[in-house]
């Protein structure tokens, strides 16, 4: 994630001066993490490239308020997820989720679903997997799908994370272990199948 | 370390997130603690299902069309300006039309449309040219017009009351002048009548 900061703040500050290449080779660069991110929220592919599309414009019309002390990607990052979920609201008839106090939702698991494994079997391809996996965090409030995906997906620190959703790295741990017994509790109810009991 | 605060922490030290001095006494536990150990299994397995997709590429020539967006209609020494507005009406995010950041007029262009945005948008600049000329030379000819008219209606320039008010005062004088005239004519042709009955006894006296 930080590979190379200080050609980012190069690139940066080349684009400020009104290079265009310079923007080019920043969107470039991260084009490929940001069209992975997006799927993970949107299946349509022609929603996805809008909204990376639209996640790089409204970077070059802030561009000059970026903080070069944090990393342009963290940045990015915080751009395309609020795009996202911007989509998302206009798109839904009901308010977004993560609105609602996600930390007060509560640990949905209880104890027999912490009793269940519930593991991919081996029969299963990789692809089969991932669509059961997104079915499954198509589910979940937003709030929980983010931190999943920035770091089960996107293997974001926590910091990172706490850098992207403004909030605390306690909240992050909070919210993540929630999120990941949430995710499996829906698992559990969208494919039973895949339960097994401890030890069996 | 008992169970409780094992369980909250083994999806920390599974992420490598746990500091060492709290790492070290979770690691005891779960040596001692085999309910610990299967709950940090089953987290394991979990991670199982977070599989990366296929890998999801940009476009060809995605970069390039959104850095042409992003500049289109800027010179070379600029860079962004323009902020996109806070509050996008729904019905113009639906079309999916967003404002091009730096040339100040939106151009339709969905992605993969942006080389059609781009030639929409040359002809719409001649467009747009053409109209102001045309605009302006309208305003120049209202300016003209609005001049000339002017003359006649400035109360500082407008003569003709002026003149008219002279006009009708010099045919009123014109008039009485004329009927004066008249009037001594009429009187200077009754006079040699009077004379010559004057005159006329003059023979009688003769005689």
């Amino acid at each position: 994630m930080k590979q190379a900061p200080m050609e980012d703040q190069s690139l940066v500050a080349a684009t400020l001066a009104g290079d265009r290449a310079a923007f080019q080779a920043l969107v470039e660069r991260y084009q490929a993490r940001l069209f992975g991110l997006v799927r993970h929220y949107l299946r349509n592919p022609v929603e996805v490239e809008d909204i990376v599309q639209e996640t790089f414009l409204k970077a070059f019309t802030r561009l000059s308020s970026f903080q070069q002390s944090s990393a342009f990607y963290t940045w990015l990052y915080r751009i395309a997820v609020n795009t996202i979920l911007d989509q998302k609201k206009r798109k839904s008839r009901s308010p977004i989720q993560p609105m609602a106090e996600p930390e007060e939702l509560g640990a949905p698991s209880s104890e027999a679903i912490e009793r269940m494994t519930v593991r991919p079997e081996a029969r299963l391809e990789r692809q089969e997997i991932a669509d059961i996996t997104h079915g499954v965090l198509a589910e979940l409030p937003e709030i929980f799908r983010t931190v999943l995906v920035m770091r089960e997906f996107e293997g974001l620190a926590y910091q990172e994370i706490a850098d992207v959703l403004e909030i605390s790295i306690g909240t992050v741990e909070s919210r993540l272990f929630r999120a990941r017994a949430r995710f499996k509790q829906k698992l559990l109810q969208l494919h039973p199948e895949f339960a097994l009991e401890e030890g069996s | 370390m008992d169970c409780d605060r094992s369980k909250a922490l083994v999806s920390v030290y599974l992420d490598g997130e746990l500091s060492e001095e709290l790492a070290a006494p979770l690691r005891r536990h779960l040596l001692d603690c085999a309910a610990c150990r299967a709950f940090r299994d089953e987290a394991q397995a979990m991670s199982g299902w977070f599989v990366p997709g296929p890998e999801v590429g940009a476009p060809a020539g995605f970069a390039a069309r959104v850095a042409r967006r992003a500049f289109v209609g800027e010179g070379t020494a600029s860079g962004p300006r323009f902020a996109l507005p806070s509050v996008v009406p729904d019905d113009l995010r639906d079309l999916d039309d967003v404002f091009v950041p730096a040339a100040g007029p939106r151009v339709l262009a969905r992605a993969g449309g942006a080389e059609r945005g781009a030639r929409e948008g040359g002809s719409l600049s001649f467009a747009r040219t053409l109209t102001a000329m045309a605009a302006a030379g309208l305003f120049g000819l209202t300016l003209l017009l609005a001049n000339g008219d002017r003359q006649h209606f400035d109360g500082s320039e407008l003569h003709a009351d002026g003149r008219l008010e002279d006009t009708l005062r010099s045919l009123e004088v014109l008039n009485e002048k004329e009927l004066a005239e008249a009037a001594a004519k009429a009187a200077s042709e009754a006079e040699p009548t009077a004379g010559e009955a004057l005159v006329t006894p003059a023979p009688d006296a003769n005689r």
